[in-house]
């Protein structure tokens, strides 16, 4: 099963002359470990793309199937409780809460739904200290600094029992080498099973991907093949 | 790499994350308001001062209503007084006493205080079974035996008196043992001596219990009859006209709340699209600024109350001394108390919920990028505002005016026009962006902003209308109030004036008994010489007219179809000293004027007539026989004082001459003069040395003026307009900051965003002034229709210039002081 599945995804603002097809029937199916970076110049698409994966949006037709559920006719609070569980999400500019600190950043998906404050507090902890952030744990965000942060953002994202990550830029606002640290960890993350689709600029980061997905104007033009898999080598006849 | 929790939570209904989700989002809402509650402060305070304002106006409400029937009958509900040349008094006391039972007995006797006040000796048991409410021990002791005395603070200071002081009063020395007070009646000044230590009194008062029927049946002596306490106050309790008052106080509020919590909402649209984003419901995220709503709703009901409580406690004693009677200031309605502080609870988030369901309606995308809403329409309130409009002034007018019986109909009407002027104020804004469409870029851009956002604008235009429109409307009322030829109001004297009585004259409005000339000289002499003593020969003699025969002061009284309406005040001879003391020469004096006065409008009223009338008994109609001077001639000079104790109201002696009362011309008083204000040394002085030959002094009392009325309205209004508008013009400007970044981008310097700013303030603070002062007027109008041409026709013109130039000008000058900073993001909005 799919982590996530986007059927011929199109997506449209306005109406009449002033329409903008922000997608056009995309195709996209992403496996559970996979990653996947998605690439194409300004207005191609790309954050709509993640939007409307992510829940945020609804397309103009098309289906959104996340973990073999599909989000179409799905209930607003639904989704939401989709997103609290299933889906993580990075932004560029870590759109953390000022009010809260890093630990209660990270836990506040789990409180949002439902774990008890002491449970969601050590799962939150557990999640910081994998990236390195224990001694954060209780600074609030403006006395973190852009990459821990950004740290700060990804421990949220996967906290939980998330399957789904969708970053998107993750590294725009960050030096190349923490840069760098950001894709480390989403990569290290996928090698556990999560999914993760990774909207970015630069072709450097991108080669962290499994798959690059190149969109132009709202459509797939392009991309890289995933590479083969041992049973592949089963696939062929003997000699071949 | 993912962090798992061992179990997930039950499902809890609709995606609800149950008390842990609430907890989050409250703990968040809580660290909001710690980090920008400085964003909130002028809610806040307003809220505050809200709750302050009930908590002193319940306050005072509840205990500056005096209570007269405890004063004079304790917690008895009969009393009769006897005087005390009755020959039968024992008899008579003895005889109530077997047939009611248990009474208690006072006596009393008179003593010449210099003062306008009554000195009495007087005779009361502190233990008797009904006087206890009319009787406090402040310090000292009782007096329980001949020879003793316990005095009242004001006897006290009157004859410099202090405990263990020996005081000689008539012939008789009595040791001062204690002071006292009538706790209900601070102004009783008395000397208490034990039961029977009296003498001679000249009023004795027997307090009883008894039921109609028994009092009926009894048979009292002749002359004799008995009293009954007041029944109560008819109307509203002076606690619900507080408590209605605070609610729409906080309506207003309210108003200006929702405007601060709307941008509020939009500063933290994309830490509120991150929450959604997470997978918080709808419910979440209104719970985030509902429960902002709260928290600020808590701080100011706390800080209010706070603030109210030591306002006071610090109010209490002065509030005290103005009504007279003994104040507990833990004695309040704390059931009101806590009423306007929960209310201003509900105000915050009641006033948080629309832009709470506008934040949650929000599409996360567009909240995560921090793009607000595009402006809505103005509420289609403008037709029910015009027919409130309507309606309130038509039932103001047929309230029938000042001191009418319909203040029902009155504060209805006066309801609806302020309901129905917030309704259509949203409205008008149009006005401001069709008025700036000739004007420079920055006017223009500016008022087009403020008729774009009029959801917040339109709040904010409502706030300051109102507050305009309650300030005019007082100064309206008061000058109305204060125009009233007739029923003169105002301050007595100037602060730098006395008046020294003659015996028996005892002062404006108070029955006058002839003295003797030789009485006369005397006192003119002692008048002479407390004007030496305050360093000054500046006196002028006040002669009153009176009718020898019938003992009566000849007045000014009106009649109102046939009816007697009043009588107009003190009125005293225009003597040719009196006129050169003023400046006015005889030739100024029209030789067939019977009136003098300084009374605007005097000269245009009908029915009056100069009468030897009692105004405790007036006659049943107009002029009828006797001494009556139908619809005397009136001449208005203006160099006669304005004040109401001072002469305003002369009969010339014309007059005296058509009525006959030529040998009628009484001194009863001195009016004295002083450079500076008068102190209260000399103001003491004053009253001893009139003592000494039976005059009493009248000097300046609280009564407020005119000008202190209209001032503090006319200020009050416009702090709470400049207030509002401070807030507002900032979120306005807040929201349109990404016009701002633009506009400064493509070069626009200081000046020009100074200029938004300040045309912004002074587009809507001068919308608000005229809107405020029209709807002021128009219901003023209503209101005192009958009476235009003495009350609406008294323009208070600088409080209008005040409001309708002032006001504006200040806004548009702090609008463009305090602007003008470069935006610390031109590119984009801040992050997190």
């Amino acid at each position: 099963m799919s982590a996530l599945e986007l059927r011929r995804v199109s997506k449209s603002y306005g109406a009449g002359p002033t329409v903008v097809h922000a997608l056009r029937e995309v195709d996209l199916t992403v496996e559970p470990g996979a990653m996947v970076a998605v690439m194409g110049p300004s207005g191609s698409g790309k954050s709509t793309l993640l939007a409307i994966a992510g829940s945020l949006e609804d397309p103009t037709s098309g289906e959104v199937v996340i973990g073999g559920v599909g989000l179409s006719g799905m209930p607003h609070n639904e989704r939401a409780r989709l997103r609290r569980r299933v889906i993580g999400y990075v932004f560029q500019d870590f759109n953390l809460l000022a009010g809260l600190t890093a630990v209660e950043n990270v836990t506040l998906p789990l409180e949002l739904d439902g774990v008890p404050a002491r449970r969601a507090r050590t799962a939150g902890m557990a999640a910081l200290d994998r990236l390195g952030l224990v001694d954060r744990a209780t600074r609030f965000p403006d006395q973190l600094s852009g990459g821990e942060r950004q740290r700060v953002a990804l421990a949220r994202a996967v906290v939980g029992d998330r399957r789904l990550l969708l970053a998107d830029e993750p590294s725009g606002a960050l030096d190349s080498v923490n840069g760098e640290g950001v894709m480390r960890m989403i990569h290290a993350a996928c090698r556990q099973g999560v999914a993760a689709v990774v909207v970015t600029h630069d072709a450097q980061l991108a080669s962290w991907a499994d798959r690059v997905v190149f969109l132009r104007d709202g459509r797939v033009t392009d991309q890289t093949v995933p590479a083969p898999g041992p049973e592949s080598l089963l696939a062929r006849g003997p000699g071949q | 790499m993912s962090t798992a929790v061992q179990h997930r939570p039950a499902k809890v209904g609709e995606g609800n994350g149950g008390v842990p989700a609430r907890r989050a989002i409250l703990r968040w809402a809580l660290r909001l308001f710690r980090r920008e509650w400085r964003q909130q402060l002028l809610v806040l305070a307003l809220l505050s001062i809200a709750v302050a304002a009930t908590v002193l106006g319940a306050a005072v409400a509840t205990n500056a209503p005096s209570s007269p029937n405890a004063a004079m009958f304790g917690t008895a509900d009969h009393l009769v007084t006897f005087p005390g040349t009755d020959p039968h008094l024992a008899a008579d006391i003895t005889a109530i006493g077997q047939r009611f039972g248990t009474i208690q007995v006072i006596e009393n006797r008179e003593l010449a205080a210099g003062t306008t006040q009554d000195v009495q000796l007087r005779a009361q048991d502190p233990a008797g079974r009904y006087g206890r409410p009319m009787l406090a021990l402040v310090s000292g002791r009782y007096p329980t035996g001949p020879g003793e005395v316990a005095v009242t603070s004001q006897v006290a200071t009157l004859y410099d008196l202090h405990v263990g002081d020996v005081w000689r009063q008539d012939a008789t020395a009595r040791r001062v043992v204690g002071r006292v007070e009538n706790p209900n009646n601070l102004l009783d000044e008395f000397a208490l001596v034990a039961p029977g230590q009296v003498g001679a009194p000249t009023r004795v008062t027997v307090l009883f219990d008894a039921t109609p029927a028994e009092v009926a049946a009894f048979t009292f002596p002749a002359g004799v009859t008995p009293q009954t306490p007041a029944p109560a106050p008819l109307g509203l309790r002076p606690e619900f006209v507080v408590l209605v008052c605070a609610i729409f106080g906080l309506i207003f509020i309210g108003l200006v709340a929702t405007a601060g919590f709307t941008v509020l909402a939009q500063r933290r649209l994309r830490s509120l699209g991150m929450l959604s984003a997470l997978g918080a419901t709808d419910r979440d995220v209104r719970l985030v600024m509902i429960a902002n709503g709260a928290v600020v709703g808590v701080a100011a009901a706390l800080v209010g109350g706070v603030v109210g409580l030591a306002c006071w406690f610090g109010y209490a004693p002065r509030l005290q001394v103005s009504t007279g009677h003994r104040i507990d200031p833990l004695h309040l309605p704390w059931w009101l108390v806590a009423s306007g502080m929960i209310l201003a609870v509900i105000t915050a988030v009641a006033a948080a919920r629309r832009p709470a369901r506008a934040a949650a309606r929000m599409p996360v995308v567009a909240a995560l990028s921090g793009h607000p809403p595009p402006p809505k329409a103005a509420r289609r309130l403008a037709i029910p505002g015009i027919l409130l409009l309507v309606a309130g002034p038509v039932l103001l007018a047929l309230s029938g005016g000042w001191g009418s019986s319909g203040e029902l109909q009155a504060l209805s009407g006066l309801c609806a026009t302020i309901v129905g002027l917030l309704f259509v104020t949203p409205a008008c804004l149009s006005v401001l962006a069709v008025a700036g469409r000739r004007a420079p870029i920055a006017v223009r851009v500016a008022l087009r902003d403020v008729a774009r956002y009029r959801a917040r604008s339109g709040s904010a235009l409502a706030a300051i209308s109102f507050a305009v429109l309650m300030a005019v409307f007082i100064s309206i009322l008061a000058t109305a109030r204060f125009a009233d030829p007739f029923d003169y109001f105002g301050p007595n004297l100037p602060p730098n004036q006395l008046v020294v009585y003659a015996h028996g004259a005892g002062g404006p409005g108070q029955e006058p008994s002839a003295p003797t000339p030789g009485q006369l000289r005397s006192m003119g002499a002692m008048a002479n010489a407390i004007a030496v003593a305050l360093g000054t020969a500046d006196i002028l003699e006040l002669d009153s007219p009176t009718d020898l025969a019938s003992g009566a002061e000849v007045t000014l009284v009106q009649f109102f179809h046939g009816d007697f309406k009043g009588a107009g005040g003190q009125l005293y001879i225009a003597t040719p000293a009196l006129l050169a003391h003023y400046g006015i020469a005889t030739s100024q004096v029209d030789p067939n004027a019977d009136i003098l006065t300084s009374r605007a409008g005097l000269d245009q009223l009908s029915g009056l007539a100069l009468m030897d009338v009692n105004p405790s008994s007036p006659p049943p109609t107009g002029c009828g026989g006797g001494l009556c001077g139908a619809n005397p001639k009136i001449q208005t000079l203006h160099q006669l004082p304005t004040d109401i104790s001072a002469p305003n109201l002369l009969v010339t002696e014309h007059a005296l001459r058509r009525l006959s009362l030529q040998s009628a011309r009484t001194a009863t008083g001195w009016l004295i003069q002083t450079t500076k204000p008068l102190t209260s040394t000399q103001i003491n002085l004053a009253r001893q040395m009139a003592l000494a030959t039976g005059g009493s002094v009248e000097t300046r009392s609280q009564n407020p003026s005119l000008d202190e009325l209209r001032n503090w309205a006319t200020a009050g209004g416009i702090l709470i307009a400049l207030g509002v508008l401070a807030m507002t013009v900032g979120l306005i400007r807040g929201e349109a900051a990404g016009d701002l970044r633009t506009l400064t981008a493509t070069g626009a310097s200081r000046r020009v965003r100074r200029t938004l700013t300040a045309a912004t303030a002074g587009g809507l603070g001068l919308l608000g002034a005229v809107l405020g002062t029209a709807v002021a007027y128009l219901a003023a109008v209503c209101y005192y229709r009958s009476s235009l041409s003495t009350t609406v026709s008294h323009v208070p013109v600088a409080d209008l210039i005040a409001v309708l130039v002032g006001l504006p000008l200040v806004a548009t000058l702090g609008g463009w002081l305090l602007a003008g900073r470069e935006p610390h993001t031109i590119d984009r909005r801040p992050l997190d």
